[in-house]
Protein backbone atom coordinates (compact mmCIF):
# COMPACT_ATOMS: atom_id res chain seq x y z
CA UNK A 1 0.00 0.00 0.00
CA UNK A 2 0.99 3.33 -1.28
CA UNK A 3 -0.57 6.68 0.52
CA UNK A 4 0.03 10.17 -0.09
CA UNK A 5 -1.90 13.29 1.89
CA UNK A 6 -2.73 16.96 -0.05
CA UNK A 7 -1.89 19.64 1.16
CA UNK A 8 1.73 18.19 2.70
CA UNK A 9 2.31 19.18 5.20
CA UNK A 10 -1.70 18.62 5.92
CA UNK A 11 -3.16 21.94 7.59
CA UNK A 12 -6.66 21.79 9.98
CA UNK A 13 -9.60 21.64 6.83
CA UNK A 14 -9.77 19.30 4.21
CA UNK A 15 -7.16 17.30 2.69
CA UNK A 16 -7.34 14.99 -0.07
CA UNK A 17 -5.84 11.26 0.71
CA UNK A 18 -4.59 8.78 -1.71
CA UNK A 19 -4.28 5.26 -1.83
CA UNK A 20 -2.51 2.95 -3.67
CA UNK A 21 -3.23 -1.08 -3.48
CA UNK A 22 -1.51 -3.84 -4.82
CA UNK A 23 -1.08 -6.85 -4.41
CA UNK A 24 2.45 -8.93 -3.77
CA UNK A 25 3.53 -8.75 -7.23
CA UNK A 26 2.54 -5.07 -7.53
CA UNK A 27 -0.51 -5.10 -9.65
CA UNK A 28 -3.38 -3.19 -8.50
CA UNK A 29 -5.98 -4.36 -6.67
CA UNK A 30 -8.89 -2.76 -8.73
CA UNK A 31 -13.01 -3.16 -7.32
CA UNK A 32 -12.33 -2.69 -3.54
CA UNK A 33 -14.36 -0.81 -1.54
CA UNK A 34 -12.25 1.41 0.84
CA UNK A 35 -13.72 3.22 3.91
CA UNK A 36 -11.70 5.32 5.76
CA UNK A 37 -11.23 6.77 9.17
CA UNK A 38 -9.19 9.75 10.34
CA UNK A 39 -8.50 9.21 14.45
CA UNK A 40 -6.49 11.64 16.39
CA UNK A 41 -3.46 10.42 18.96
CA UNK A 42 -5.49 12.16 22.11
CA UNK A 43 -8.65 10.20 23.58
CA UNK A 44 -11.72 11.71 23.90
CA UNK A 45 -12.07 13.26 19.95
CA UNK A 46 -14.58 11.94 17.69
CA UNK A 47 -13.45 10.22 14.85
CA UNK A 48 -13.80 11.42 11.23
CA UNK A 49 -15.47 9.15 9.14
CA UNK A 50 -14.82 9.62 4.64
CA UNK A 51 -14.67 7.01 2.23
CA UNK A 52 -12.46 6.79 -1.08
CA UNK A 53 -13.23 6.83 -4.45
CA UNK A 54 -11.88 4.39 -7.04
CA UNK A 55 -10.57 7.40 -9.36
CA UNK A 56 -7.85 4.57 -11.16
CA UNK A 57 -7.61 0.99 -11.28
CA UNK A 58 -6.13 0.32 -7.55
CA UNK A 59 -5.95 3.89 -6.68
CA UNK A 60 -8.54 5.28 -4.18
CA UNK A 61 -9.44 9.24 -3.06
CA UNK A 62 -11.21 10.43 -0.39
CA UNK A 63 -11.86 14.03 1.26
CA UNK A 64 -11.38 14.06 4.97
CA UNK A 65 -12.13 17.51 7.36
CA UNK A 66 -9.49 17.48 9.89
CA UNK A 67 -11.05 19.04 12.59
CA UNK A 68 -7.52 19.87 14.66
CA UNK A 69 -3.73 20.42 14.63
CA UNK A 70 -1.82 17.24 16.05
CA UNK A 71 -0.88 13.86 15.61
CA UNK A 72 -3.60 11.75 13.66
CA UNK A 73 -4.27 8.35 12.25
CA UNK A 74 -5.81 7.48 8.88
CA UNK A 75 -7.25 4.00 9.54
CA UNK A 76 -8.54 2.02 6.00
CA UNK A 77 -10.94 -0.84 6.36
CA UNK A 78 -10.70 -2.38 3.08
CA UNK A 79 -13.27 -4.79 1.34
CA UNK A 80 -11.31 -6.61 -1.75
CA UNK A 81 -13.61 -7.41 -4.77
CA UNK A 82 -13.07 -11.61 -3.57
CA UNK A 83 -15.03 -10.02 -0.26
CA UNK A 84 -12.10 -10.36 1.90
CA UNK A 85 -11.70 -8.02 4.27
CA UNK A 86 -8.35 -5.62 5.17
CA UNK A 87 -7.36 -3.41 7.77
CA UNK A 88 -4.45 -0.95 7.11
CA UNK A 89 -2.94 2.30 9.00
CA UNK A 90 -0.75 5.14 8.87
CA UNK A 91 0.16 7.74 10.74
CA UNK A 92 -0.29 11.56 9.64
CA UNK A 93 1.75 13.06 12.09
CA UNK A 94 1.83 17.24 12.95
CA UNK A 95 -0.70 18.69 11.09
CA UNK A 96 -0.48 21.69 11.77
CA UNK A 97 -2.88 24.51 12.69
CA UNK A 98 -4.54 27.15 9.37
CA UNK B 1 -48.13 29.39 65.29
CA UNK B 2 -47.30 27.55 62.42
CA UNK B 3 -44.45 28.43 60.41
CA UNK B 4 -42.81 30.75 62.67
CA UNK B 5 -39.05 28.95 64.14
CA UNK B 6 -38.67 30.06 67.93
CA UNK B 7 -35.94 32.00 68.30
CA UNK B 8 -33.90 29.74 69.34
CA UNK B 9 -34.56 27.14 66.81
CA UNK B 10 -33.37 29.34 64.88
CA UNK B 11 -30.52 30.38 65.96
CA UNK B 12 -29.36 26.53 66.42
CA UNK B 13 -30.18 26.30 62.71
CA UNK B 14 -27.87 28.82 61.14
CA UNK B 15 -25.39 28.11 63.42
CA UNK B 16 -25.39 24.09 61.56
CA UNK B 17 -23.12 24.36 58.83
CA UNK B 18 -23.81 22.15 56.08
CA UNK B 19 -22.88 18.62 56.94
CA UNK B 20 -22.76 16.04 53.72
CA UNK B 21 -23.32 13.31 56.49
CA UNK B 22 -26.70 14.55 57.26
CA UNK B 23 -28.24 15.14 53.83
CA UNK B 24 -31.12 12.79 53.32
CA UNK B 25 -30.11 10.11 51.16
CA UNK B 26 -26.09 10.55 50.19
CA UNK B 27 -25.39 11.16 53.55
CA UNK B 28 -27.31 8.35 54.58
CA UNK B 29 -25.60 5.93 51.96
CA UNK B 30 -22.15 7.35 53.17
CA UNK B 31 -22.28 6.66 56.82
CA UNK B 32 -22.54 3.12 55.95
CA UNK B 33 -19.13 1.47 55.40
CA UNK B 34 -20.17 -0.94 52.64
CA UNK B 35 -20.80 1.83 50.43
CA UNK B 36 -17.50 3.01 50.58
CA UNK B 37 -16.60 -1.04 49.84
CA UNK B 38 -18.73 -1.17 47.15
CA UNK B 39 -17.81 2.11 45.18
CA UNK B 40 -14.21 0.84 45.76
CA UNK B 41 -15.43 -2.35 44.20
CA UNK B 42 -17.15 -0.39 41.35
CA UNK B 43 -14.06 1.23 40.71
CA UNK B 44 -11.84 -1.51 40.87
CA UNK B 45 -14.01 -3.76 38.39
CA UNK B 46 -13.17 -0.18 36.12
CA UNK B 47 -9.52 -0.22 36.98
CA UNK B 48 -9.44 -3.84 35.97
CA UNK B 49 -11.53 -3.44 32.38
CA UNK B 50 -8.71 -0.25 31.89
CA UNK B 51 -6.07 -2.46 32.59
CA UNK B 52 -7.21 -5.41 29.87
CA UNK B 53 -8.39 -3.11 27.69
CA UNK B 54 -4.82 -1.39 27.50
CA UNK B 55 -2.91 -4.51 27.34
CA UNK B 56 -5.31 -6.43 24.54
CA UNK B 57 -7.42 -3.72 23.65
CA UNK B 58 -7.02 -1.61 20.24
CA UNK B 59 -3.72 0.24 20.58
CA UNK B 60 -5.29 3.88 19.06
CA UNK B 61 -5.98 5.46 22.50
CA UNK B 62 -9.37 7.40 21.31
CA UNK B 63 -10.60 3.59 20.74
CA UNK B 64 -9.39 1.82 24.04
CA UNK B 65 -11.04 2.23 27.29
CA UNK B 66 -7.82 2.58 29.49
CA UNK B 67 -6.66 5.77 27.56
CA UNK B 68 -10.29 7.41 27.04
CA UNK B 69 -11.46 6.45 30.75
CA UNK B 70 -7.60 6.90 32.33
CA UNK B 71 -6.80 10.33 30.45
CA UNK B 72 -10.79 12.29 29.57
CA UNK B 73 -12.84 10.86 32.59
CA UNK B 74 -11.01 9.98 35.46
CA UNK B 75 -9.16 13.27 35.62
CA UNK B 76 -12.11 15.24 34.54
CA UNK B 77 -14.49 13.87 36.98
CA UNK B 78 -11.96 13.79 39.82
CA UNK B 79 -11.11 17.97 39.57
CA UNK B 80 -14.78 18.42 39.35
CA UNK B 81 -15.37 16.15 42.98
CA UNK B 82 -13.27 18.49 43.97
CA UNK B 83 -14.41 22.03 42.94
CA UNK B 84 -17.73 20.90 43.94
CA UNK B 85 -17.11 18.40 47.42
CA UNK B 86 -14.08 17.19 47.81
CA UNK B 87 -11.39 14.62 47.92
CA UNK B 88 -14.36 11.85 47.18
CA UNK B 89 -12.06 10.44 44.31
CA UNK B 90 -9.24 8.65 47.50
CA UNK B 91 -12.36 7.72 49.55
CA UNK B 92 -13.24 5.45 46.40
CA UNK B 93 -9.50 4.95 45.42
CA UNK B 94 -9.69 0.88 44.42
CA UNK B 95 -6.32 0.49 45.56
CA UNK B 96 -7.00 0.81 49.07
CA UNK B 97 -9.50 -2.04 48.30
CA UNK B 98 -6.49 -4.15 46.93
CA UNK B 99 -4.52 -3.07 49.89
CA UNK B 100 -6.78 -3.95 52.79
CA UNK B 101 -7.30 -7.67 51.59
CA UNK B 102 -4.11 -8.28 51.29
CA UNK B 103 -2.95 -7.02 54.99
CA UNK B 104 -5.11 -9.83 56.01
CA UNK B 105 -2.27 -12.08 54.58
CA UNK B 106 1.38 -9.46 55.37
CA UNK B 107 0.73 -7.36 59.00
CA UNK B 108 3.03 -4.70 58.03
CA UNK B 109 5.53 -4.34 61.27
CA UNK B 110 7.53 -1.21 59.99
CA UNK B 111 7.43 2.19 60.25
CA UNK B 112 7.58 4.50 57.48
CA UNK B 113 11.42 5.80 57.72
CA UNK B 114 11.45 9.33 59.75
CA UNK B 115 13.92 11.17 56.75
CA UNK B 116 10.26 10.01 54.22
CA UNK B 117 8.04 11.65 56.32
CA UNK B 118 7.61 14.76 54.28
CA UNK B 119 6.44 15.38 50.87
CA UNK B 120 9.67 15.31 49.33
CA UNK B 121 9.48 11.71 47.69
CA UNK B 122 5.47 12.50 46.21
CA UNK B 123 6.88 15.70 44.75
CA UNK B 124 9.79 13.99 42.76
CA UNK B 125 7.63 11.09 41.61
CA UNK B 126 4.87 13.42 40.88
CA UNK B 127 7.30 15.90 38.32
CA UNK B 128 8.35 12.06 37.24
CA UNK B 129 4.33 11.06 36.26
CA UNK B 130 4.28 14.94 34.84
CA UNK B 131 7.57 14.62 33.24
CA UNK B 132 6.51 10.50 31.12
CA UNK B 133 3.26 12.07 30.56
CA UNK B 134 4.61 14.93 28.06
CA UNK B 135 8.23 12.99 27.18
CA UNK B 136 6.27 9.25 26.11
CA UNK B 137 3.25 11.12 25.30
CA UNK B 138 1.40 8.35 27.75
CA UNK B 139 -2.22 9.78 26.68
CA UNK B 140 -1.62 8.05 23.31
CA UNK B 141 -0.78 4.82 24.57
CA UNK B 142 -3.19 2.42 25.91
CA UNK B 143 -0.50 0.10 26.35
CA UNK B 144 1.84 1.84 28.97
CA UNK B 145 -0.94 3.57 30.69
CA UNK B 146 -2.35 0.23 31.31
CA UNK B 147 0.86 -0.67 33.20
CA UNK B 148 1.00 2.68 34.73
CA UNK B 149 -1.80 1.32 36.67
CA UNK B 150 -0.68 -1.61 37.37
CA UNK B 151 2.74 -0.01 38.71
CA UNK B 152 0.46 1.71 40.87
CA UNK B 153 -1.17 -1.16 42.08
CA UNK B 154 1.92 -3.42 42.48
CA UNK B 155 3.64 0.24 44.92
CA UNK B 156 0.62 0.44 47.07
CA UNK B 157 0.75 -3.20 47.82
CA UNK B 158 4.29 -3.20 48.67
CA UNK B 159 4.77 -0.35 50.22
CA UNK B 160 1.60 -1.29 52.30
CA UNK B 161 2.46 -4.52 53.11
CA UNK B 162 6.08 -3.62 54.72
CA UNK B 163 4.74 -0.20 55.88
CA UNK B 164 2.01 0.17 58.59
CA UNK B 165 -0.64 2.99 58.68
CA UNK B 166 -1.21 4.75 55.03
CA UNK B 167 2.42 5.25 54.60
CA UNK B 168 1.31 5.25 50.25
CA UNK B 169 -1.42 7.62 50.90
CA UNK B 170 0.34 9.93 53.12
CA UNK B 171 4.08 9.84 51.94
CA UNK B 172 4.09 8.33 48.39
CA UNK B 173 1.23 8.60 46.07
CA UNK B 174 1.30 11.65 43.61
CA UNK B 175 -2.40 11.17 42.56
CA UNK B 176 -3.32 11.39 46.43
CA UNK B 177 -0.72 14.88 46.71
CA UNK B 178 -2.53 16.36 43.62
CA UNK B 179 -5.79 15.63 45.59
CA UNK B 180 -4.65 17.00 48.98
CA UNK B 181 -3.33 20.18 47.66
CA UNK B 182 -6.52 20.64 45.47
CA UNK B 183 -9.23 19.93 48.41
CA UNK B 184 -7.66 22.77 50.19
CA UNK B 185 -10.02 24.97 47.92
CA UNK B 186 -12.76 21.90 48.17
CA UNK B 187 -15.70 23.34 49.51
CA UNK B 188 -16.34 20.44 52.31
CA UNK B 189 -14.45 18.89 55.03
CA UNK B 190 -14.20 15.96 57.36
CA UNK B 191 -14.23 17.61 60.54
CA UNK B 192 -15.58 17.72 63.95
CA UNK B 193 -19.20 18.66 64.31
CA UNK B 194 -19.00 19.78 67.73
CA UNK B 195 -15.52 20.27 69.64
CA UNK B 196 -17.10 20.30 72.97
CA UNK B 197 -17.89 16.58 72.54
CA UNK B 198 -14.80 15.81 71.77
CA UNK B 199 -13.11 17.50 75.29
CA UNK B 200 -15.21 14.98 76.80
CA UNK B 201 -13.83 11.88 74.88
CA UNK B 202 -11.08 9.98 76.99
CA UNK B 203 -11.36 7.04 74.49
CA UNK B 204 -9.94 8.73 71.16
CA UNK B 205 -11.37 6.36 68.93
CA UNK B 206 -11.05 8.79 65.63
CA UNK B 207 -7.26 8.20 65.83
CA UNK B 208 -6.67 5.37 67.72
CA UNK B 209 -9.72 2.93 66.30
CA UNK B 210 -12.33 0.86 68.30
CA UNK B 211 -13.41 -2.13 69.12
CA UNK B 212 -17.02 -2.77 67.53
CA UNK B 213 -19.26 -5.68 68.45
CA UNK B 214 -20.42 -8.13 65.76
CA UNK B 215 -23.00 -11.22 66.28
CA UNK B 216 -19.85 -13.47 65.39
CA UNK B 217 -16.30 -12.12 66.70
CA UNK B 218 -15.36 -8.07 68.15
CA UNK B 219 -14.02 -6.48 65.04
CA UNK B 220 -11.67 -3.33 65.45
CA UNK B 221 -12.81 -0.15 63.65
CA UNK B 222 -9.37 1.43 62.84
CA UNK B 223 -9.13 5.08 63.13
CA UNK B 224 -7.06 7.60 61.32
CA UNK B 225 -4.21 5.67 59.22
CA UNK B 226 -2.82 9.51 58.22
CA UNK B 227 -2.40 10.62 62.14
CA UNK B 228 -5.49 12.80 61.51
CA UNK B 229 -6.80 13.33 64.72
CA UNK B 230 -9.71 14.98 64.60
CA UNK B 231 -10.26 17.76 67.47
CA UNK B 232 -6.65 19.00 66.09
CA UNK B 233 -7.35 18.62 62.54
CA UNK B 234 -8.03 21.92 60.31
CA UNK B 235 -7.67 21.40 56.84
CA UNK B 236 -8.36 19.00 54.06
CA UNK B 237 -4.49 18.25 53.60
CA UNK B 238 -3.26 14.57 54.15
CA UNK B 239 -7.39 13.74 54.47
CA UNK B 240 -8.48 10.61 52.04
CA UNK B 241 -12.17 11.29 52.83
CA UNK B 242 -12.01 7.47 53.71
CA UNK B 243 -13.91 8.53 56.60
CA UNK B 244 -12.98 6.18 58.95
CA UNK B 245 -12.93 8.70 61.86
CA UNK B 246 -16.82 9.01 61.12
CA UNK B 247 -16.72 4.83 61.70
CA UNK B 248 -15.00 5.00 64.49
CA UNK B 249 -16.25 7.91 66.48
CA UNK B 250 -18.60 6.65 69.42
CA UNK B 251 -20.45 10.05 69.68
CA UNK B 252 -21.29 10.29 65.70
CA UNK B 253 -19.60 13.43 66.42
CA UNK B 254 -17.82 13.29 62.74
CA UNK B 255 -19.01 15.05 59.75
CA UNK B 256 -18.25 16.20 55.97
CA UNK B 257 -18.88 19.96 56.76
CA UNK B 258 -19.09 22.77 54.83
CA UNK B 259 -16.67 25.32 55.38
CA UNK B 260 -14.95 28.77 54.14
CA UNK B 261 -11.87 27.74 52.22
CA UNK B 262 -9.97 30.84 53.63
CA UNK B 263 -10.24 29.02 56.99
CA UNK B 264 -6.92 26.97 56.19
CA UNK B 265 -5.11 30.87 56.04
CA UNK B 266 -6.70 31.77 59.66
CA UNK B 267 -3.40 31.67 62.18
CA UNK B 268 -0.79 28.98 61.86
CA UNK B 269 -1.50 26.17 64.63
CA UNK B 270 -0.47 23.12 64.99
CA UNK B 271 -2.82 20.65 62.60
CA UNK B 272 -2.60 17.25 63.46
CA UNK B 273 -0.73 15.19 61.50
CA UNK B 274 0.93 17.71 59.88
CA UNK B 275 2.14 20.63 62.52
CA UNK B 276 2.27 24.19 61.36
CA UNK B 277 2.12 24.98 58.01
CA UNK B 278 4.34 27.55 58.01
CA UNK B 279 6.97 24.97 58.78
CA UNK B 280 6.92 22.73 56.20
CA UNK B 281 8.76 24.25 53.17
CA UNK B 282 7.76 20.35 51.37
CA UNK B 283 4.26 21.07 51.80
CA UNK B 284 4.91 24.70 49.93
CA UNK B 285 7.15 23.24 47.35
CA UNK B 286 4.04 20.47 46.65
CA UNK B 287 1.65 23.98 46.31
CA UNK B 288 4.16 25.50 44.15
CA UNK B 289 4.61 22.35 41.88
CA UNK B 290 0.73 22.14 41.82
CA UNK B 291 0.42 25.73 40.65
CA UNK B 292 3.25 25.63 38.04
CA UNK B 293 2.50 22.04 37.07
CA UNK B 294 -0.82 23.10 36.04
CA UNK B 295 0.16 25.96 33.60
CA UNK B 296 2.96 23.30 32.37
CA UNK B 297 0.93 20.06 31.72
CA UNK B 298 -1.64 22.40 29.42
CA UNK B 299 1.55 24.11 27.68
CA UNK B 300 2.43 20.59 26.43
CA UNK B 301 -0.31 20.46 24.42
CA UNK B 302 -0.29 23.99 22.75
CA UNK B 303 1.02 24.92 19.07
CA UNK B 304 3.96 27.50 20.67
CA UNK B 305 5.20 24.75 22.58
CA UNK B 306 6.97 22.50 19.78
CA UNK B 307 8.31 25.88 18.38
CA UNK B 308 9.76 25.96 21.78
CA UNK B 309 11.21 22.77 21.62
CA UNK B 310 12.49 23.28 17.99
CA UNK B 311 14.54 26.09 19.37
CA UNK B 312 15.80 24.58 21.74
CA UNK B 313 16.94 21.36 20.14
CA UNK B 314 18.32 23.58 17.04
CA UNK B 315 20.26 25.96 20.24
CA UNK B 316 21.82 23.51 21.86
CA UNK B 317 21.83 20.24 19.84
CA UNK B 318 20.62 18.26 22.54
CA UNK B 319 17.64 15.39 22.38
CA UNK B 320 14.28 15.40 23.23
CA UNK B 321 14.60 14.08 26.75
CA UNK B 322 17.03 17.32 27.82
CA UNK B 323 15.05 19.27 25.72
CA UNK B 324 11.93 18.63 28.20
CA UNK B 325 14.18 18.52 30.96
CA UNK B 326 15.26 22.12 30.61
CA UNK B 327 11.18 23.67 30.31
CA UNK B 328 10.99 21.40 32.90
CA UNK B 329 13.46 23.31 34.97
CA UNK B 330 12.18 26.38 33.30
CA UNK B 331 8.58 26.31 34.47
CA UNK B 332 8.82 24.09 37.94
CA UNK B 333 11.80 25.41 39.65
CA UNK B 334 13.44 28.64 37.84
CA UNK B 335 9.98 30.74 37.32
CA UNK B 336 8.68 29.82 40.62
CA UNK B 337 12.14 31.01 42.24
CA UNK B 338 11.99 34.08 40.38
CA UNK B 339 8.29 35.21 40.98
CA UNK B 340 8.40 34.34 44.70
CA UNK B 341 11.87 34.85 45.30
CA UNK B 342 11.12 38.25 44.11
CA UNK B 343 7.39 39.13 45.73
CA UNK B 344 8.58 37.68 48.70
CA UNK B 345 11.60 40.24 48.72
CA UNK B 346 9.42 43.00 47.69
CA UNK B 347 7.18 42.40 50.89
CA UNK B 348 10.22 42.23 53.01
CA UNK B 349 10.94 45.71 51.88
CA UNK B 350 7.79 47.28 51.85
CA UNK B 351 6.27 45.72 55.20
CA UNK B 352 9.74 45.84 57.27
CA UNK B 353 8.83 42.10 58.27
CA UNK B 354 11.26 40.47 60.33
CA UNK B 355 10.54 36.89 59.13
CA UNK B 356 12.94 35.91 56.30
CA UNK B 357 12.36 35.16 53.12
CA UNK B 358 11.64 32.15 52.13
CA UNK B 359 9.32 32.03 55.79
CA UNK B 360 7.22 34.61 53.33
CA UNK B 361 7.05 33.04 49.94
CA UNK B 362 6.08 29.53 52.12
CA UNK B 363 3.09 31.59 53.84
CA UNK B 364 2.14 33.39 51.01
CA UNK B 365 2.25 30.10 48.70
CA UNK B 366 -0.83 29.17 49.86
CA UNK B 367 -2.58 31.78 47.74
CA UNK B 368 -1.56 30.32 44.61
CA UNK B 369 -3.74 27.26 45.44
CA UNK B 370 -6.85 28.71 43.74
CA UNK B 371 -5.03 29.00 40.87
CA UNK B 372 -3.27 26.62 39.91
CA UNK B 373 -6.81 24.60 40.89
CA UNK B 374 -8.31 26.67 38.65
CA UNK B 375 -6.15 25.23 35.40
CA UNK B 376 -6.07 21.97 36.39
CA UNK B 377 -10.18 22.36 36.34
CA UNK B 378 -10.12 24.23 33.08
CA UNK B 379 -7.73 21.68 31.26
CA UNK B 380 -9.46 19.02 32.45
CA UNK B 381 -12.72 20.06 31.96
CA UNK B 382 -11.67 21.06 28.36
CA UNK B 383 -11.15 17.11 27.63
CA UNK B 384 -13.74 16.04 29.69
CA UNK B 385 -16.73 18.10 28.30
CA UNK B 386 -15.33 18.16 24.63
CA UNK B 387 -15.06 14.39 24.82
CA UNK B 388 -17.88 13.77 27.58
CA UNK B 389 -19.84 10.69 25.17
CA UNK B 390 -16.97 9.25 23.80
CA UNK B 391 -16.49 6.50 26.47
CA UNK B 392 -20.09 5.25 25.09
CA UNK B 393 -18.76 4.47 21.34
CA UNK B 394 -15.28 2.59 23.16
CA UNK B 395 -17.42 0.85 25.51
CA UNK B 396 -19.46 -0.19 22.58
CA UNK B 397 -16.68 -1.46 21.05
CA UNK B 398 -14.91 -3.20 23.80
CA UNK B 399 -17.99 -4.92 24.56
CA UNK B 400 -18.68 -5.58 20.82
CA UNK B 401 -15.13 -7.07 20.79
CA UNK B 402 -15.33 -9.07 23.57
CA UNK B 403 -18.13 -11.02 21.78
CA UNK B 404 -20.50 -9.32 24.00
CA UNK B 405 -22.43 -6.61 21.83
CA UNK B 406 -25.11 -5.59 23.98
CA UNK B 407 -24.67 -1.92 24.06
CA UNK B 408 -25.18 -2.24 20.22
CA UNK B 409 -23.08 -1.15 17.11
CA UNK B 410 -20.27 1.82 18.33
CA UNK B 411 -21.76 5.27 17.91
CA UNK B 412 -18.71 6.86 16.44
CA UNK B 413 -20.27 10.19 16.19
CA UNK B 414 -20.99 10.77 19.50
CA UNK B 415 -18.25 13.33 21.18
CA UNK B 416 -19.37 15.73 23.51
CA UNK B 417 -19.89 19.99 24.05
CA UNK B 418 -18.21 21.87 21.14
CA UNK B 419 -15.08 23.90 21.81
CA UNK B 420 -16.21 26.96 20.93
CA UNK B 421 -19.03 26.59 24.24
CA UNK B 422 -16.77 24.94 26.27
CA UNK B 423 -14.11 27.55 26.03
CA UNK B 424 -15.89 30.86 27.55
CA UNK B 425 -17.08 28.15 30.28
CA UNK B 426 -13.01 27.65 31.01
CA UNK B 427 -12.44 31.43 30.96
CA UNK B 428 -15.01 31.55 33.34
CA UNK B 429 -13.48 29.35 35.64
CA UNK B 430 -9.88 30.98 35.72
CA UNK B 431 -11.37 34.54 36.14
CA UNK B 432 -12.93 32.72 39.65
CA UNK B 433 -9.48 30.95 40.28
CA UNK B 434 -8.24 34.63 39.82
CA UNK B 435 -10.55 36.22 42.30
CA UNK B 436 -10.66 33.40 44.82
CA UNK B 437 -6.49 33.82 44.26
CA UNK B 438 -6.96 37.37 45.07
CA UNK B 439 -9.41 36.74 48.18
CA UNK B 440 -7.13 34.20 49.37
CA UNK B 441 -3.41 36.28 49.31
CA UNK B 442 -5.38 39.16 50.97
CA UNK B 443 -6.89 37.36 53.70
CA UNK B 444 -3.18 35.93 54.14
CA UNK B 445 -1.86 40.10 53.69
CA UNK B 446 -4.38 41.21 56.33
CA UNK B 447 -3.84 37.92 58.68
CA UNK B 448 0.22 38.92 58.95
CA UNK B 449 0.31 42.41 58.41
CA UNK B 450 -2.61 43.83 59.77
CA UNK B 451 -0.85 47.74 59.40
CA UNK B 452 0.27 47.27 55.65
CA UNK B 453 -2.31 44.94 54.77
CA UNK B 454 -1.51 46.40 51.28
CA UNK B 455 1.88 46.37 51.08
CA UNK B 456 1.98 43.19 51.57
CA UNK B 457 -1.12 42.25 48.85
CA UNK B 458 0.42 44.02 46.26
CA UNK B 459 3.57 42.27 45.14
CA UNK B 460 1.79 38.57 45.49
CA UNK B 461 -1.78 39.94 43.52
CA UNK B 462 1.25 40.85 40.79
CA UNK B 463 2.50 37.15 40.67
CA UNK B 464 -1.24 35.60 40.55
CA UNK B 465 -2.05 38.92 38.06
CA UNK B 466 1.24 36.74 36.03
CA UNK B 467 0.38 33.54 36.33
CA UNK B 468 -3.82 34.10 35.34
CA UNK B 469 -1.92 35.61 31.82
CA UNK B 470 -0.22 32.82 31.71
CA UNK B 471 -3.04 30.87 31.82
CA UNK B 472 -5.43 32.72 29.76
CA UNK B 473 -2.78 32.48 27.11
CA UNK B 474 -2.96 28.86 27.27
CA UNK B 475 -6.72 28.32 27.55
CA UNK B 476 -6.40 30.67 24.25
CA UNK B 477 -4.22 28.56 22.32
CA UNK B 478 -5.20 26.15 19.78
CA UNK B 479 -5.24 22.32 21.25
CA UNK B 480 -2.52 20.87 19.63
CA UNK B 481 -1.73 17.07 20.60
CA UNK B 482 1.21 16.27 19.39
CA UNK B 483 3.65 13.40 20.46
CA UNK B 484 6.17 13.81 17.21
CA UNK B 485 8.90 15.61 18.46
CA UNK B 486 9.59 14.76 22.41
CA UNK B 487 7.59 10.86 22.38
CA UNK B 488 9.22 9.84 19.07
Amino acid sequence: MQHQILPSPAHVGLSTVHVTLTDPAGAPLSGAHVNMEADMSHPGMAPVFFSGKESAPGSFTGQVDLSMPGDWTILLHITLANGAKVEKHFDLPGVLAN
Amino acid sequence: MAGIVPQTEAVLFEDQPFDLLKAPLLGHVLRHKTSRTLIRLALLAVSLMMIVHGLFGPPLAPKNLATTLGWVHFRGFLILALLCAGNFFCYACPFMLVRDFARKVFRPVLNWPRPLRNKWLPITLLIAILFCYERFALWSKPWWTAWLIIGYFITALAVDSIFRHASFCKYVCPIGQFNFVAALASPLEVSVRDHQVCSGCGTLDCIKGTQLVSITAPLKQRGCELALFQPGKASNMDCTFCLDCVYACPHDNVGIIRRPATNILSGDPVRAGIGRFSHRKDISALLTVFTFGALLNAFGMVTPVYAFEYWLNQLLHIGPGPVLAIIFAIFLIAEPVLLLGAAARITKTLTGTPRSLMAVAVRYSYGLVPLGFGMWLAHYSFHLLTGLFTIVPVLQSALSDAGIPVLGAPLWRLTGIPVRIVQPIQLGMLVLALASAMIWTHTIAEEDEPDRTWRAFVPWAVVNALIWCGAVWLVLQPMDMRGTFLAS
